[in-house]
């Protein structure tokens, strides 16, 4: 039975405003507005190129926005770049560390980054320590390290000079999900804690984790809310999932049906989204009937569950690329 | 054909990227002239001290001659021995001159009068070459002071044949033609194989059906062809700018130095080989280029007057064999039948840099 | 039954002292779509390797349409597709080029035919003439994946195509592959991404080097007899706290805003446990099917109790 939380400030850790940013005809970065409260973990979701990357560098005060504001742990970004470094973390699971030093030096490193000194160096050194659970690996090289404890250590560098928020730009990209699970835990504990907890990622599955996700394309904020709020985004949809054995077959029969709008290969079959307006039960019937004629075996159709990728499919319309 | 397919695809990614066309077919030509420009072991200007102490017309006559020369400056008379040797020591003057007295007397009746000459050692290459040119500049007055025809001051006879001015550039040309065409080749394609590897683009053409030597082959042609333009248009600069004429065969020239290019790549490509960043490929071309093609390749200092380990070393440096090739054909206008030796030990190079480029290449699954 | 088109025998292959292949062993059958799922350093990418004859194993065997990678046969090359993981692409020229070149190196005849075809599938068309540098990332590797199959490969490897592509490429990268195997082809992918995994005919999870399982998803989630259940409440953590320490409880797993419930009993469905939380409300309950991420580190825990070892 873990203690209760601590009372909560009710304003929020990260406040963002219309939040632009402009490189020459580009706009990276459309008017995004959102807020993390404390101890909350936000993920911004979205594919490489998205904007997330620059949203973030603005929040970290490292870019100027062109235009709008936001407020990270309490501190500007335009008027208090330096205030606001002072008081988050980052951490990249490719870039924090330096691979050829080991990893204390690595942890006192961070220390001396952040202008820590005696006891509270000691201190802190310590909890990292524990927290990363190094044991005796303390004096080995960083690129000996196995994943997960670099991915530990990198966090605890992050998190050394105790700031209020922490951004953490894919932490867990294609590590074992034992490890994620574990890395999870981990955060989830800080969270609890009081650290809000900035979560920047394209891979749905860490997503997945987090308390909120906040959905961005194309420099804009698409959908933000719960995993399952969002969820709820696509309830409307139909979508079934057809077992067979010659998927192939299948795909080919079911394309070609008004009833659906988009069918894929999916595991050992197929997984059809009905076009809007059509009814389940008009969609799964007519779906029956068309593998039927196509002489396609299949097990009877059922709902499929949405993933967050439908969801993300569903609010952003195929593109075009940039130029 | 896959070669061609391969020769194609790298024309096309060098034609894109100017600065890499630049420095292969440009560079070298700007090079030429600079390096050109500057470097010359001729003397200029050396500074002289005289003291006269004849004090007659001849001797007069002597030293005016000798202010006139482009390669002497008269700094100045001096009237005592302890004066000239510290105008020598102070380095106001590079060499001093001695004239005795009696000069003129001696001359009119048919003497040998020696003048002694001073040459300050320190730089002893400038030294030597002062020494011989006060020697020459001294014999050729000898002769026109006395009006007729007598035996010079000194008894050797000096005759300059291919290159009656001893202008340096000719005899630097030929080496820093071959040093700049060898570098520029090497280095291009380093890099050419090592970003290949860094793109992910080389897995491909290891998974496909192309065979290392149609990898080697396909990238050596077009940077050889460009190369050999590069070739051309610095004998263009030397031309324009130094007055160097080709006396021989211009084909045996691009035979030469395509024989030359291809070694020169195919070790380019074996450094690519054995590298895994496009930095550590240009640097290992670099100095695995410049220095011996440099120092022991007989570009300015003869091969016969080194050591004799070096003299071994020298014999495996492709620049070696280039220059002495060039300055034949050059220079001396000769053909194949003098040559010979030098265009097979650029073809035995050039066969097996390629050679063991293919064999690298071919082992090489990472 | 028909030979399978890949096949990899207790596979073994060091670097050093570190074991890539620990016995790894898989087939891939003719027309289907395999995964190989595992995380970063399963040796997934090293399997691939081999079977493009890239590798030499230091034991067991590896074979491609019934020939040995390693014997480096051009005939077995001409028949094998390869998307590695970075773009494979020369960014300086453009897309026509770039089919241009594959499909030259690759001898295929009538390749002006061929690459526009490859260019309507890949609805690369009107992109034809631009500098493949200057492409998006998903479209980049629709180009890459039309270069692999200009020869027409009867054995396409890809290692992580999906990687950092946005999910709009995504879906269309795989209606592009569903296509193809339905002409055919035989596909072996590999991919650290559980959920994409689930779009495999079968699939072979993979763990330092070992096969973990293989088998078709629903039949690895089926595998994970358990049940379980998610429910969406709050306050979450105290949730997960009064929870776990319940003896009808075998595992709970915090997500987000949920957790996914493993009760012990598979039928039991909690719900008396669940209304009677203290301090918590519960919005929503039901029963999910396991996820392999689910099963994946179920294995892993099996495996690690089996051999005395922590996971």
């Amino acid at each position: 039975m873990t203690a209760p939380p601590p009372a909560r400030d009710p304003t929020p850790a990260v406040e963002v405003r219309e939040l632009s940013r402009r490189f020459g005809d580009l706009l990276a970065v459309d008017a995004i507005t959102f807020e993390a409260r404390r101890g909350e973990i936000l993920a911004l979701l979205g594919p490489n190129g998205a904007g997330k990357s620059t949203t973030i560098r603005m929040l970290c005060g490292l870019l100027a926005p062109t235009s709008g504001s936001a407020r990270v742990a309490g501190a500007d970004v335009v008027a208090e770049p330096d205030e606001v470094k002072r008081r988050i973390g980052y951490m990249s699971q490719r870039f924090s560390l330096y691979g050829e030093l080991r990893a204390e030096d690595n942890l006192d490193l961070y220390g001396a980054l952040y202008g820590l000194s005696g006891r509270r160096l000691r201190e802190r050194r310590e909890w990292a320590i524990a927290l990363t659970r190094l044991g005796d690996r303390l004096g080995a090289r960083v690129d000996e390290l196995g994943g997960g404890l670099r991915q530990r250590l990198a966090l605890a560098c992050a998190l050394l000079h105790e700031p209020e928020v922490v951004f953490l730009d894919e932490p867990t990209g294609g590590v074992d999900p034992v490890m994620r699970r574990a890395f999870f835990q981990l955060i989830d504990g800080l969270a609890a804690g009081g650290i809000t907890v900035l979560l920047t990622t394209h891979f749905l599955d860490e997503a997945e984790y987090c308390h909120r996700v906040a959905l961005i394309s194309r420099g804009k904020l698409v959908a933000e809310g719960t995993p399952t709020a969002l969820k709820e985004l696509v309830r409307g949809q139909v979508l079934v999932e057809v077992r067979s054995d010659r998927p192939g077959a299948a795909l080919a029969a079911l394309a070609a049906l008004p009833e659906v709008a988009e069918v894929t290969l999916f595991g050992a079959g197929v997984h059809a989204r009905a076009a809007p307006g059509v009814p389940e039960a008009d969609a799964l019937r007519a779906m029956a009937g068309a593998l039927g004629r196509a002489g396609v075996p299949f097990s009877p159709p059922v709902a499929a569950a949405p993933t967050l990728e439908d969801v993300f499919l569903h609010l952003v319309a195929m593109e075009e690329p940039r130029a | 054909m896959s070669v061609a397919a391969v020769a194609r695809k790298e024309l096309r990614q060098i034609s894109r990227d100017p600065r890499s066309l630049g420095v292969l077919v440009v560079l070298p030509a700007a090079m030429t002239l600079l390096f050109g420009t500057v470097l010359s072991l001729d003397v200029r200007r050396v500074p002289v001290a005289v003291l006269d102490r004849d004090g007659t017309a001849a001797s007069r006559a002597l030293v005016a001659a000798l202010a006139s020369q482009e390669f002497f400056a008269l700094k100045g008379h001096v009237s005592t021995e302890a004066e000239l040797d510290r105008a020598l020591l102070a380095g106001e003057a590079t060499v001093a001159l001695e004239l005795p007295d009696g000069l003129e007397r001696a001359l009119l009746a048919g003497e040998r009068p020696a003048v002694r000459v001073v040459v300050d050692g320190s730089n002893a290459t400038s030294a030597q070459t002062a020494l011989g040119y006060a020697e020459g500049f001294l014999a050729a007055a000898g002769l026109r002071t006395s009006g007729e025809v007598v035996a010079p001051l000194l008894s050797t006879r000096l005759r300059v044949l291919f290159n009656p001015e001893l202008a340096s550039d000719r005899f630097l040309l030929p080496g820093l033609m071959a040093m700049i065409l060898m570098v520029s080749a090497t280095v291009a394609t380093a890099l050419s194989i090592v970003k290949e590897r860094e793109t992910g683009t080389m897995e491909q053409l290891l998974v496909s059906p192309l065979s290392a030597a149609e990898v080697v082959f396909g990238k050596a042609i077009p940077y050889c062809a460009l190369s050999l333009l590069a070739a051309v248009l610095v004998m263009a600069t030397a031309w324009l700018a130094f007055g160097l004429v080709v006396r021989g065969s211009p084909l045996l020239l691009l035979v030469l130095a395509a024989l030359f290019v291809l070694g020169a790549q195919g070790l380019g490509l074996v450094i690519s080989s054995v590298t895994t960043s496009q930095q550590v490929a240009f640097q290992l071309a670099t100095y695995a280029t410049m220095l011996p093609s440099f120092v022991i390749s007989g570009f300015i200092f003869p091969i016969r007057s080194m050591p004799e380990a070096l003299q071994v070393l020298s014999a495996a440096v492709p620049a070696r064999y280039f220059i002495a090739g060039l300055r034949g054909v050059v220079l001396k206008g000769v053909g194949l039948g003098v040559i010979w030796p030098q265009v097979a030990a650029l073809a035995l190079f050039a066969a097996t840099m390629l050679g063991l480029a293919v064999w690298r290449l071919h082992r090489s699954r990472l | 039954m028909s030979e399978p088109a890949v096949s990899l025998a207790d596979a073994r292959l060091s670097f050093g002292a570190v074991a890539a292949l620990d016995g790894m062993s898989f087939d891939v059958l003719r027309g289907e779509m395999f995964g190989l799922v595992g995380p970063d350093g399963a040796g997934k990418t090293t399997a691939i390797r081999t079977l493009l004859g890239l590798l030499r194993l230091d034991g067991g065997t590896a074979h491609v349409l019934g020939r040995d990678p390693a014997s480096r046969d051009r005939d077995l090359r001409e028949a094998v597709g390869y998307l590695s993981q970075r773009f494979t692409l020369y960014g300086d020229l453009t897309v026509d080029e770039n089919l241009e070149f594959f499909g030259e190196i690759h001898r295929v005849r009538e390749l002006a035919s061929r690459r526009e075809r490859l260019l309507g599938f890949t609805r690369l068309e009107r992109f034809r003439r631009w500098r493949a540098d200057r492409l998006s990332g998903g479209m980049q590797k629709k180009l890459a994946l039309a270069c692999t199959l200009v020869h027409t490969p009867r054995v396409l490897f890809l290692d992580e195509p999906t990687t950092g592509v946005d999910p709009v490429s995504r879906r269309e990268l795989w209606a592009l592959l569903s296509e193809l195997l339905a002409s055919g082809l035989s596909v072996l992918l590999t991919t650290p991404y559980l959920d994409e995994a689930e779009r495999c005919s079968r699939v072979a999870l993979v763990r330092r080097g070992r096969t973990l399982a293989c088998d078709t998803p629903a039949a690895l989630r089926a595998s994970r007899r358990a049940s379980v259940l998610e429910v969406v409440c709050a306050p979450v953590r105290r949730a997960r706290d009064l929870l776990s320490g319940s003896p009808r409880v075998e595992e709970v797993q915090l997500f987000g805003d949920r957790l996914h419930l493993v009760p012990r009993a598979p039928g039991d469905g909690l719900q008396d446990l669940l209304s009677g939380l203290e301090g918590v409300v519960v919005s929503a309950v039901r029963r999910v099917q396991p996820s392999l991420e689910d099963v994946f580190i179920w294995r892993v825990a099996e495996e690690a109790a089996a051999e005395g070892t922590s996971p």
